[in-house]
């Protein structure tokens, strides 16, 4: 039998399934948790765990697919090695006058002149000499280039100039703006170049290390990974463009849902311990955004998955706020059943508390690691006074600390040194019998703390809780796609909208005013706790809910059953009033004195060089199809018949994951 | 309205320049803020003379006649009007396009929304994106318009828009489009962000787009 591994690293757990190749059927699933500082232990741990579910053996996996967040990750987290960035024909004071040095990413750059316009023409002369000097000054410093020039993807050749002369000079990797985008606005262009050359070390160093894993457990297939649209990638390309795997994990969980839940056209919810992700799958694929993905601060140019991200899951910290009401995260913590079954004295502790409520009741605080270089005295005295087991939050409050004991400990929490515990719908659920996987005595208790302060019943608070993640879930739908539709909602400052959605989530029950949403696709769920929230919320949208097979692994599914697909295109244009046609190219310009002479020979150099793409890849059977666009507008009136503006085409190369391995 | 603000703007409607602009020199000496008086008297007197002109009462030779006038109480005013006032509504970078020496249809535009109460960066005929994208760069206006009167020049509408684009400056600014051939159709497909038909039309588009 032939199977496809897949693995997804999460935010919270490590998933890995083991999928037939033939059949589709998910053939075993586990779990592990993510091991945030070296991602590889986790992914160990998940795949160990599925292969002893499965007799089978290594040889009969054709082939791994893995979705990460190491790119993500990095990005928010301002992580990666120092890198150089040339940019050519670009204007400093331009620059510097809009804050645009602020986008690029690093300290190190480097203006050349040279560049092109908007049809490919070169406005200056590229500076070579200025560009060796530049180079030979940085061996040794930097650890990738990347290299963005004005109109690159209009003309690619100073680019693909500066590019030969780094593979010539040195051995670094070297990153071209018009490799990644085929779109204008050449400071992102230089951001994303940026991004990807500092990341390139980092990615290089996480497929190594789990081609290493994956190599010990006696898996041979090739390794490929999930890009940020759903489609796979072998590793060696992905060393190249790592920046494409931002966000691979949404569009990994789309793709698990389209073949779990086998429908096409749906809103995808996936519920984790962190975050809920919505996006739209459209025609069997994730729907992307062609603004570019935006990741922590930087805008990018990565056409991948438009997801909206919502902090809210099943391990979301419940609490009162100010005004009495009850909220559910964004900040995750350790479930209280969850600790309570790792450490049993957390239970008596909260007995204690129940006799003697104090505000930060019901919530502790765990070290996870008991120092780091750059803490402070008081850091170290506090982390001992924790000492490895988790200590109720209002004693530290207590004690001999000071009034900020509570923004050090938030300081250290963002760190990921301390890590907090509370109730959570996690809770929530042990204590309405709705799961039952860890110590739901503690889910009671803390019931009881927060109950008490709302008059309820800790059943009642634990219904509450429910209700809440549900209605804050059709809330979010409701959002994504109000603002997909050009109307961005405003909650807090519109109160007529706010009102409408209230009466829509059934909130205000004594209004002479009933309002009814309804959305119209179904919703697929999938996550661990999907089950429980999305129905519904899909329900308050009068919309069909599914909540496909094996949702919890959803993600690793969706990372093993993954096409090659690869995309790229050529723009046609009028020069000279239309007596001759300039072709745009991967690596140049050429003009036609006709149109469909143009066309025919963009036609047949693209379907090599997609079919050369598609390989490198990783993918032998291709199917290279075509869309083509004809701009052509309507003149004012008595002026003539149109005015032809150019011809998009657009190369698509889509293919199965090939088995065999170089 | 005061009395003499009601007089200069029926005298700027009338064309009469150097009548209006002795009512300016007047209202001044009457102890009227330069500021109100370009408000009141001055963009009241245009915004007659454009509502005329949409609906076809005034034609363009009046339209020209009136805008002298109003420039000849501009002249007056301008040295007395702080910063701020002189800006007015803010700035407008106008230029026909590289390729094209037509005028007459920018300058009316350039007049009317001086009128208004823009202040306007006239850069000329025939000129090149790059050079849209510098004037951008050093007056940070609010607005850029674009005109072109050949089918063969209008492409260079897209050039300028894709020029803005990659220097990362498109959207700081709103882009309008005019001339003869143009259309609302192509203003679209060339990710303008309006057309105008005519100059009174431009002066109400523009307000539209910075509000």
């Amino acid at each position: 039998m032939k199977a496809a591994l897949g693995i997804d690293t999460g935010g919270t757990y490590t998933d890995a399934v083991l999928v037939e190749q033939s059949s589709g059927a998910v053939l075993a699933g586990a779990k592990a948790l993510t091991t945030y500082a070296d991602l590889s232990v986790g992914i160990e741990q998940a795949v160990s765990a599925v292969l002893e579910q499965q007799a089978l053996t290594p040889a009969e996996i054709e082939l791994v697919g893995l979705s990460t967040t190491l790119a993500t990750n990095a990005i928010v987290e301002e992580r990666g090695s120092p890198v150089c960035l040339l940019l050519i024909g670009y204007d400093p004071l331009l620059i510097r006058q809009y804050g645009f040095d602020r986008e690029l990413v690093t300290q190190d750059v480097v203006y050349l002149s040279g560049g092109h316009n908007s049809e490919g023409d070169e406005i200056a002369p590229l500076d070579e000499a200025a560009a060796r000097e530049a180079i030979l000054a940085r061996r040794g410093k930097v650890e990738a280039f990347a290299v963005s020039g004005y109109f690159s993807v209009r003309n690619p050749s100073h680019e693909l100039r500066v590019q030969a002369l780094i593979e010539e000079l040195c051995d670094l990797p070297v990153t071209c703006g018009h490799e990644l985008t085929s779109r204008l606005n050449a400071v992102r262009r230089a951001t994303t170049a940026a991004l990807n050359a500092r990341l390139i070390p980092l990615l290089r160093d996480l497929i190594n290390t789990v081609r290493g894993t994956l190599d010990r457990l006696g898996i041979t297939a090739p390794l490929m990974l999930v890009r940020g649209d759903g489609s796979l990638v072998r590793a060696e390309w992905a060393m190249r463009r790592p920046v494409e795997t931002i966000l691979s994990g949404p569009a990994a969980s789309v793709l698990g849902a389209w073949h779990l839940a086998g429908r096409r056209d749906a809103w995808v919810v996936d519920i984790g311990g962190t975050t809920t992700d919505i996006a739209a799958l459209r025609e069997g694929r994730p729907r992307l955004n062609p603004e570019g993905a935006q990741v922590g601060r930087w805008r990018t140019m990565v056409e991948a998955v438009d997801v909206h991200t919502v902090g809210l899951g099943g391990d979301s910290l419940v609490s009162l706020d100010g005004e009495g009401r009850l909220t559910v995260g964004p900040r995750r913590v350790i479930p209280l059943c969850a600790l309570a079954s790792e450490y049993p004295e957390v239970v008596d502790d909260l007995r204690q508390a129940v006799q003697s409520p104090h505000r930060l009741s019901g919530q502790f605080a765990v070290a996870q690691r008991q120092t780091a270089s750059w803490l402070s005295d008081d850091d170290r005295e506090l982390l001992r006074e924790l000492n490895g087991r988790p200590c109720p939050l209002h004693l530290l409050d207590q004690r001999t600390f000071g009034v900020l004991v509570m923004r050090r400990i938030e300081a250290l929490e963002a760190h990921r040194i301390v890590l907090r515990s509370g109730f959570t719908p996690t809770d929530a659920l042990h204590v309405l019998g709705r799961f039952d996987r860890w110590d739901a005595e503690a889910s009671r208790l803390g019931a009881v703390l927060l109950a008490g302060q709302l008059g309820l019943t800790p059943e009642a608070l634990s219904e509450q809780v429910v209700r809440t993640v549900s209605e804050r879930i059709a809330s979010e739908l409701v959002t994504k796609v109000l603002s997909d539709e050009g109307a961005v909602p405003d909650w807090k400052q519109d109160r007529a909208a706010a009102a409408l959605l209230d009466r829509s989530l059934g909130r205000a029950s004594a209004s002479d005013l009933g309002c009814s949403l309804t959305l119209r696709r179904p919703v697929v769920a999938v996550g661990a706790p999907a089950e429980v929230y999305v129905p519904p919320a899909a329900h308050l949208l009068h919309t069909e809910s599914l909540v496909a097979p094996h949702a919890g692994v959803a993600n690793a599914v969706g990372a093993a059953v993954g096409a090659v697909v690869q995309q790229a295109q050529v723009s046609i244009r009028p020069l000279e009033a239309g007596q001759m046609f300039r072709l745009h190219l991967p690596d140049g310009v050429r003009d036609f004195s006709s149109l469909e002479e143009g066309v025919s020979y963009a036609c047949q150099v693209m379907q090599s060089y997609l079919q050369t793409l598609a390989r490198q890849a990783g993918t032998d059977q291709v199917e290279v199809q075509v869309i083509r666009n004809d701009q052509i507008v309507p003149l004012a009136l008595g002026w003539g018949q149109d005015i032809y503006l150019g011809t998009e085409l657009i190369f698509t190369a889509v293919g199965r994951p090939s088995p065999a391995r170089e | 309205m005061s009395d003499i603000l009601q007089k200069i703007a029926t005298k700027l409607y009338a064309g009469e320049e150097e009548e209006v602009a002795e009512l300016v020199k007047s209202a001044l000496d009457q102890g009227l803020s330069p500021s109100e008086i370009l408000q009141g008297g001055l963009i009241a007197g245009m915004d007659e003379v454009g509502r005329d002109f949409k609906c076809g009462e005034l034609f363009v030779p009046e339209v020209l006649v009136a805008a002298r006038a109003m420039h000849a109480g501009m002249n007056i005013l301008r040295p007395l009007l702080s910063k701020s006032d002189a800006q007015g509504l803010g700035k407008f970078v106008i230029g026909t396009v590289e390729g094209d020496l037509h005028d007459i249809g920018k300058n009316l535009v350039k007049m009317m929304m001086e009128g208004a109460g823009f202040e306007v960066i006239d850069l000329g005929t025939d000129v090149k994106p790059a050079a849209f994208v510098q004037a951008v760069k050093e007056h940070q206006p609010k607005l850029v318009g674009m005109s072109a009167l050949l089918t063969t020049t209008m492409v260079a509408m897209r050039s300028t828009i894709e020029a803005l684009n990659e220097a990362g400056v498109r959207g700081s600014v709103k882009v309008m489009v005019g001339g003869a051939p143009v259309t609302n159709d192509f203003a679209q497909s060339i990710g303008a962000d309006a057309y105008a038909p005519d100059a009174a039309a431009a002066v109400d588009i523009a307000r539209q787009l910075i509000a």
